[in-house]
């Protein structure tokens, strides 16, 4: 089932950052949602995934569905490793092999002997989006995956995401078209 | 490696001069009064410590006094605890406790200890007591580690369904520990100031309460002065203990955890 929101809005105070928004993101397919800064990619987000209420309108789709997430900032437990950070979401199935094999994939090595805190941005970000593709679900949601990581890493990046979420309902939050292309997605606008 | 183990040598070294400076400046005093019954010298009261420790009445008191205080301080650490987390889940429960917290903060040690005399048996008052005083500290600074906890994180670990055991090792616990650290910390001295003061009003049967208080009415201040020593030394001994104790936990649950912080008076 698609993900459709009806109508919608929402408001913060007296600013109405969506105003009676419909969209529609295509099950199974990867949709990328862009639009300028302000016009409210990440509420669209926060909404989906049920952090937030809207004010009116309504959200189909997402019912009974796991959703796994790549917030805006990477929310991961600072002191901890990249392997503890991830096996966190995971099912008890999953061992230590699988997850050093998926984060070597995004080009990080070290695994277990260093905290998180001590990774660059762009590292911390390829922990949260291996987080997010080794959890359980059918939903996933990725607000601004790539900042932070140069172009090489980037395309390494997309490539794995796109082997990961096949089959899957992804949305991906951009500033550029160009990862849109890359993804093979559906281009959504926020006007 | 040999540079850190010299500072520490240097430190304690530091440590032991600056203990030497104040037993010197209380035997110069203790000299110039030249009364006994007003300042004994540091030497007369080791001496009397010394012919205390050798009496089985000594160590009796302390074993007496030290469980009743000790199962105060548990108690108020099991209910605060349990009180904070209730509070934190459960916003009427919060609003019906805060007043209570007021309350025993707000209360003179002495008048409680009075009113609790009326209630309970003098040998039972200590522990009221140092519960009472341990309660509050560790219910505010729990509640307030709980409402620190990183939203954004907790956020994170509800889209991901976090189950409620990973969380709470997750995320709450870093954010308990420093506070309940400092908490402890407090919560320690606290207790054996008040159950001591009680069991000096109280004065119960064999209590270290009692030896202070018969000290003070024979006019026994070589004596005085050993007990107030013993009791500092035993507070020292528990809270060094707890924290060993809270260290190895801490360790397991979260990182650099143990300092730095406040306690948190409840609100």
């Amino acid at each position: 089932m698609d993900i459709r929101l009806i109508n919608l809005t929402k408001r913060f105070g007296d600013k109405t950052v969506l105003d009676n928004v419909n969209i529609s993101f295509a099950e199974g397919r990867i949709s990328c949602l862009m639009g300028p800064s302000g016009r409210g990619k990440t509420t669209v987000a926060n909404l989906i995934m049920g952090l937030i209420k809207p004010d009116s309108g309504t959200i189909e789709g997402c019912r009974g569905k796991a959703i796994a997430a790549v917030f805006q900032e990477d929310r991961l437990i600072e002191h901890w490793d990249a392997e503890k950070n991830i096996r966190l979401v995971c099912d008890k199935s999953v061992d230590s092999e699988q997850i050093r094999e998926e984060l070597q994939k995004v080009g990080i090595n070290d695994y277990k002997s260093k905290a998180v805190g001590s990774f660059s941005g762009g590292m911390c970000r390829r922990v949260a989006l291996v987080r997010a593709l080794m959890a359980r679900s059918d939903i996933v949601i990725l607000d601004e995956p790539f900042k932070g990581l140069d172009d090489a890493v980037k395309m390494q990046v997309i490539e794995y995401l796109k082997t990961k979420t096949r089959g899957k309902t992804v949305i991906v939050i951009t500033h550029d078209r160009t990862d849109a292309a890359l993804l093979n997605a559906d281009l959504i606008t926020l006007e | 490696m040999k540079k850190p183990y010299i500072k520490q040598i240097r430190s304690f070294g530091e440590r032991l001069l600056v203990i030497f400076f104040w037993l010197l400046v209380w035997e110069l005093i203790s000299r110039r009064i030249n009364q006994v019954i007003i300042l004994p010298s540091p030497l007369m009261v080791a001496d009397a410590l010394l012919q205390l420790c050798q009496t089985f009445d000594f160590w009796k008191a302390i074993l007496f006094s030290s469980l009743r205080i000790i199962g105060g301080f548990g108690l108020g650490l099991i209910l605060g605890t349990m009180l904070a987390v209730a509070a934190y889940n459960f916003n009427i429960i919060k609003l019906l406790i805060t007043p209570l917290m007021k309350l025993a903060q707000a209360m003179p040690v002495a008048s409680f200890i009075i009113l609790a005399l009326i209630w309970i048996k003098s040998k039972n008052l200590s522990v009221l007591t140092s519960f009472m005083m341990v309660m509050p500290i560790i219910y505010a600074n729990i509640y307030q580690g709980l409402a620190s906890a990183d939203e954004k994180l907790l956020q994170m670990a509800r889209v991901f369904r976090i189950g409620r055991w990973r969380r709470v090792k997750a995320i709450y616990l870093p954010a308990i520990v420093p506070h309940f650290v400092a908490a402890i910390s407090v919560g320690v001295g606290l207790c054996w100031k008040a159950g001591i003061a009680a069991e000096v009003i109280g004065i119960p049967s064999g209590s270290i309460g009692q030896r202070l208080y018969e000290a003070k009415i024979y006019l026994m201040t070589k004596e005085l002065f050993a007990w107030t020593a013993v009791i500092i030394i035993i507070s020292i001994i528990f809270e060094r203990i707890v924290m060993l104790l809270l260290n190895l936990v801490s360790k397991k649950g979260s990182k650099g955890a143990a300092n730095g912080h406040t306690a948190n008076q409840p609100d």
